[in-house]
């Protein structure tokens, strides 16, 4: 099993872009890249809290556990 | 708050310092073999409590040299560490791999030369004693606190050396989280 990003779904649900979304929580678009493509071997409590306020939606709604 | 600038400043400078060091040991030390050859007078003078043979032949001379040189060219090896661990801090790169593996050869470099220096003393001895005759040879062993120093800092080093690569890769890992 493994968790999946769903972070480019919900970004187009708000019709928002990822640069804005970037500036928004402050980090930088490249790492939020990496983050949409699932590159990254963690995501901080912080960051999470941050793009869920930013998208108004849930940790489950950007997080999916798949089976492989 | 973090010193990134304080290091940078500080590293820069150091560079120059162990660069300047490194140069005018090599100058000196060639300068004084190519103007001054030592002479057993030389030798009697530098190992004060050694009966030196005044007999000494020029190969044992140079034997003497070469040992004596040993523990100097560790310290040009171990200054050149500190140099490039220094331009490493001075671009930035504190808490890297590199910079953890710098500091373990600097901890290296500083018990080799304790270790170089505990040895050289008494092949020394025995090279400047040589030519005397039988019961007038010596072999001297010494240990002065300034050895220890050098062996206690050489420990300190190697352990920060290993506490740093582990810095670096749990910096690594965290680098991996947004």
């Amino acid at each position: 099993m493994e968790i999946v990003v769903r972070l480019d779904v919900m970004l187009a649900r708000r019709k928002m872009k990822s640069r804005d979304l970037a500036a928004e929580i402050g980090i930088t678009e490249q790492n939020l890249s990496l983050l949409k493509s699932g590159k990254v071997k963690g995501i901080r409590f912080e960051t999470l809290a941050k793009i869920c306020k930013a998208l108004d939606c849930q940790p489950g709604d950007l997080l999916e556990a798949e089976e492989i | 708050m973090t010193h990134e600038n304080a290091v940078r400043r500080l590293s820069r400078l150091l560079n120059g310092v162990t660069t300047a060091l490194m140069v005018s040991i090599t100058l000196g030390a060639v300068a004084w073999l190519w103007f001054v050859p030592p002479t057993p007078t030389d030798l009697q003078a530098a190992h004060p409590g050694v009966a030196v043979s005044p007999d000494m032949t020029t190969w044992q001379i140079i034997a003497v040299v070469v040992v004596g040189f040993v523990p100097l060219l560790l310290w040009l090896w171990t200054l050149d560490q500190m140099r490039r661990l220094f331009r490493c801090f001075q671009a930035g790169l504190v808490l890297t791999d590199e910079a953890a593996f710098r500091i373990g050869k600097i901890g290296r470099g500083f018990l080799m030369i304790g270790c170089a220096q505990l040895v050289s003393m008494p092949l020394k001895s025995v090279l400047v004693t040589w030519e005397n005759p039988v019961g007038m040879r010596s072999l001297s062993i010494s240990l002065s606190t300034d050895m220890l120093g050098v062996f206690v800092a050489g420990a300190l080093l190697t352990v920060i050396g290993w506490a740093m690569r582990d810095a670096a890769a749990i910096r690594a890992e965290n680098r991996a989280f947004i």
